[in-house]
């Protein structure tokens, strides 16, 4: 994986002022069309040595993304950071924007903070919809009058259409993991420095990787599984499934497939845009209003890509993902489909013995009743 | 033994056997109109309830009083361990352990036996974004709606877009429910129902307050006992009347000099929900060592909006308006420089030598931030703080003496600040 070194480079090559996003679905069309870099702060883990800074602020109780985005923003490795936008997420994320700002001045680093509420109870009634393009444009606002930059249809359409290309190759790049030609682990590694470089480096990345010649020789009497979970599970995980003779023939994983599955139109409305983008957007336990369809959501993806098990990757204290596992775990059941619940905390890296061993006898088990 | 040992084992008092009856009869009321066919609404504690005295026959369970009760009572671990057994993990918040315990286990280790089924959901995300998961899986598995009240997260004062935002959701829950019991709405009820709630509220401030008094009648835990009614039963004539019963048996004490902690030294703030299973022994432990808990920010922010300390009055107008604006009354999901404000303001008006931050691993919206609010308090106001490690409902992550410990590290702090042979402060 990249140091923060060489993400660094590819951010002040791009000579835009950064912005550090989370949680993990932000207007990234809009702050780029504005001339930002937006960065989504999201399984830092593999950048950080410690949570030294971030453990003076949160409690061990918080979930790692959250430590982590702490330790990112507060340990002041990072240079160059000059705005931070969020929106209402977890119960977690929402105390850290006042941690972080007061902290931030503290140590004289004057980020400017931005946000706006995406109406939880969804976006299809008139109300919700009109009260959420008010937060959009009053976002719009607020950025044209700190940056001295208007607002513009064609930017915004050309940072739209950007970002859509940036999505559809991590279709093209799931597929060629789910046929057993790219490793999933690489692929990981290559979504989130994506998450933390300009979009036009991620794409280049991307590319790269697309253009690359198959990398598993093995295709034969692989198991077909699906990872869910609001991260990827640590790189030695990734390798020990692959290891195992399974493959990630599905993905819904909040920081891949979640996060690229759908990019709207641009009617010249960037309300309207938002308003598509999170109202369509792949079902996530983070996006309240999205969980009435999140279960069949996930029984067709299962089904129409073949699977035969479930890995969920359970972060640690994630609350929203584990007061819904039980019942996609009944779901997937009935279904006859196998499920493996894996649970990694922040230390889980250090020590991913016995979960590797969890997933043999998982696939072991797949592979007792044949492909 | 001290006389301030005795106390925790003495008889309730008017107000404290009033509240008991109160919520027995609650509860048993939630079974019976439940029978008779009456509308259940189950709905978290920051929905404005009054909302459906606005409607006939239509009665509202609080599943996070349940929860509370329960742990009070010692049924909580029983119950949360039902919710474990079915795949429900032991890092989520105990109350909704404890709920989904009882609804999806067996109901009869509940001191209430349970709750009566709904037939409306409705949550709220000024609690805690949690809840509306938890209320989501009686939603699927009972396909019962859940209507879910979106309140923008507490920052900064209400801005007047969200308000109407609120408003407009409140609209929508009225046209629900009326098309579910297919009744027509009547603001009018919802009026009085404030009014009554305002009473309930102006007594509810005015106990609050005497805590300036030097010695305190009243204590925390007397707060979280007696904040029950203005839960589960809001604009409700019976918790108006309780409030001021309650406040006449505190003046009483003052008048009469006879104080929960007799010997009271150090006043301390406590800062998060109650330690349900602690509050008898924790307030014996207390006050054998002349601590009383004079203030809770769980039970001073009711009735308030923003972090004030004073009474946000119903003006008798709008009551979808009036109920939109004080969506922002609970401390618990405010952002760090309101949290900051409504302790402040606590300080400037009861006086507090010492904060007792409770960091609670069921609530992290309630607890992230405490140790930001910890130095804060202690540079702004010089006032030495702990935190110690609680769950609200859950006794099997407490440990009474690491607590302990820690509270009388505060206690000779207070005493290091005080410096040698100095009083507190005139009884």
């Amino acid at each position: 994986m990249k140091g923060f070194d060489a993400l660094e480079r590819a951010l002040g090559e791009s000579g835009r002022p950064v912005v550090c996003c989370f949680p993990l679905y932000p207007p990234l069309e809009l702050f780029h069309a504005m001339g930002f870099n937006p960065i989504v702060l999201w399984g830092l883990k593999p950048f950080l040595a410690s949570t030294s800074a971030c453990d003076k602020h949160v409690q061990t109780f918080a979930c790692s993304v959250g430590r982590h985005l702490t330790e990112f923003l507060l340990s002041g490795d990072v240079a160059g950071v000059d705005s931070v936008f969020f929106y209402n997420a977890c119960d977690t994320l929402r105390n850290l924007p006042e941690i972080l700002s007061r902290n931030m001045i503290g140590a004289g680093r004057q980020a400017k903070f931005y946000h706006f509420h995406v109406p939880m109870q969804g976006l299809g009634a008139g109300v919700g919809r009109d009260y959420f393009k008010g937060e959009v444009g009053r976002l719009a606002s607020s950025l044209e009058k700190d940056c001295h930059v208007a607002f513009s249809n064609r930017n915004f359409q050309d940072s739209v259409e950007k970002y859509r290309k940036m999505r559809g190759l991590h279709a093209v790049l799931q597929e060629r993991v789910a046929r057993g030609q790219l490793g999933f682990g690489r692929y990981a590694r290559a979504v989130h420095e994506g998450h933390l470089v300009p979009v036009e480096a991620a794409i280049d990345t991307l590319q790269s990787l697309a253009r690359e010649p198959p990398s598993n020789p093995r295709r034969e009497g692989l198991h077909r599984v699906m990872l869910s979970g609001i991260m990827p599970p640590p790189p030695e995980l990734s390798d020990a499934i692959e290891r195992a003779g399974l493959v990630v023939a599905a993905n819904d994983i909040a920081s891949m497939h979640r996060s690229f599955r759908h990019t709207p139109r641009f009617n010249g409305d960037v309300g309207d845009y938002y308003v598509d983008f999170y109202s369509r957007h792949c079902p996530c336990p983070t996006l309240l209003f999205t969980a009435d369809q999140r279960a069949g959501y996930l029984a067709d993806m299962a089904k129409d890509n073949g699977v035969e098990g479930v890995i969920f990757v359970g972060e640690k204290f994630c609350e929203y993902e584990y007061l819904e596992f039980p019942h996609i775990e009944k779901i997937f059941k009935q279904n006859g489909i196998h499920v493996l619940s894996l649970e990694v905390s922040i230390d889980d890296r250090d020590n991913v013995a016995p979960l590797e061993g969890r997933i043999e006898a998982f696939a072991e088990l797949l592979g007792s009743e044949g492909p | 033994m001290t006389e301030n040992e005795k106390r925790p084992g003495a008889p309730k008092s008017r107000a404290g056997q009033n509240l008991t009856a109160l919520i027995m009869n609650h509860y048993a009321m939630l079974h019976d109109a439940a029978k008779d066919k009456q509308f259940v609404v189950w709905a978290s504690i920051s929905v404005p309830t009054e909302i459906f005295k606005g409607f006939e026959n239509v009665i509202v369970a609080i599943p996070e009083n349940h929860a509370a009760m329960s742990a009070a009572k010692n049924a909580g671990v029983p119950l949360a361990q039902q919710a474990e057994a079915i795949g429900f993990s032991m890092d989520l918040c105990s109350y909704a352990r404890i709920d989904l315990g009882t609804e999806l286990g067996d109901p009869k280790a509940s001191p209430a036996g349970g709750l009566p089924r709904p037939d409306l959901l409705v949550s709220d995300t000024n609690n805690c974004s949690l809840l509306i998961k938890w209320f989501d899986i009686y939603h699927r598995l009972w396909g019962v709606p859940h209507f879910v009240i979106d309140v923008p997260f507490c920052y900064e004062e209400q801005k007047e877009t969200d308000r109407e935002w609120i408003v407009g959701q409140l609209r929508e829950l009225v046209t629900l429910v009326g098309s579910m019991t297919g009744q027509a709405f009547n603001p009018d009820k919802v009026k009085k129902a404030l009014a009554r709630t305002n009473e309930a509220l102006v007594h509810w401030k005015a106990f609050l307050a005497l805590a300036a008094h030097r010695p305190s009648p009243i204590t925390a835990f007397d707060t979280f006992a007696h904040m029950a009614p203005f839960v589960v039963s809001r604009g409700e004539k019976q918790t108006a009347l309780h409030y001021k019963m309650l406040l006449g048996e505190a003046r009483a004490r003052i008048d009469a000099g006879d104080y929960p902690v007799q010997n009271e030294r150090y006043r301390l703030l406590w800062d998060n929900i109650a330690p349900w299973h602690q509050l008898r022994a924790m307030k014996a432990r207390l006050a054998a060592s002349g601590a009383n808990l004079v203030h809770a920010t769980y039970t001073s922010c009711i009735g308030t909006v923003e972090g004030g300390y004073a009474h946000y009055p119903y003006d008798g107008r709008d009551p979808l308006l009036y109920m939109a604006r004080v969506q922002n009354f609970s401390v618990c999901p405010y952002g760090l420089r309101l949290r900051f404000k409504a302790m402040a303001e606590i300080i400037g008006h009861v006086g507090i030598d010492g904060v007792v931050f409770a960091s609670n691993r069921s609530c992290k919206v309630y607890s992230i931030m405490q140790m930001d609010l910890q130095r804060l308090i202690e540079e702004k106001h010089g006032i030495p703080t702990i935190l110690i490690d609680v769950d609200h409902a859950d006794v099997r992550k407490y440990d009474e003496e690491s607590v302990f410990l820690r509270i009388e590290a505060l206690i000779e702090r207070i005493d290091q600040n005080r410096g040698p042979g100095a009083r507190p402060y005139r009884c």
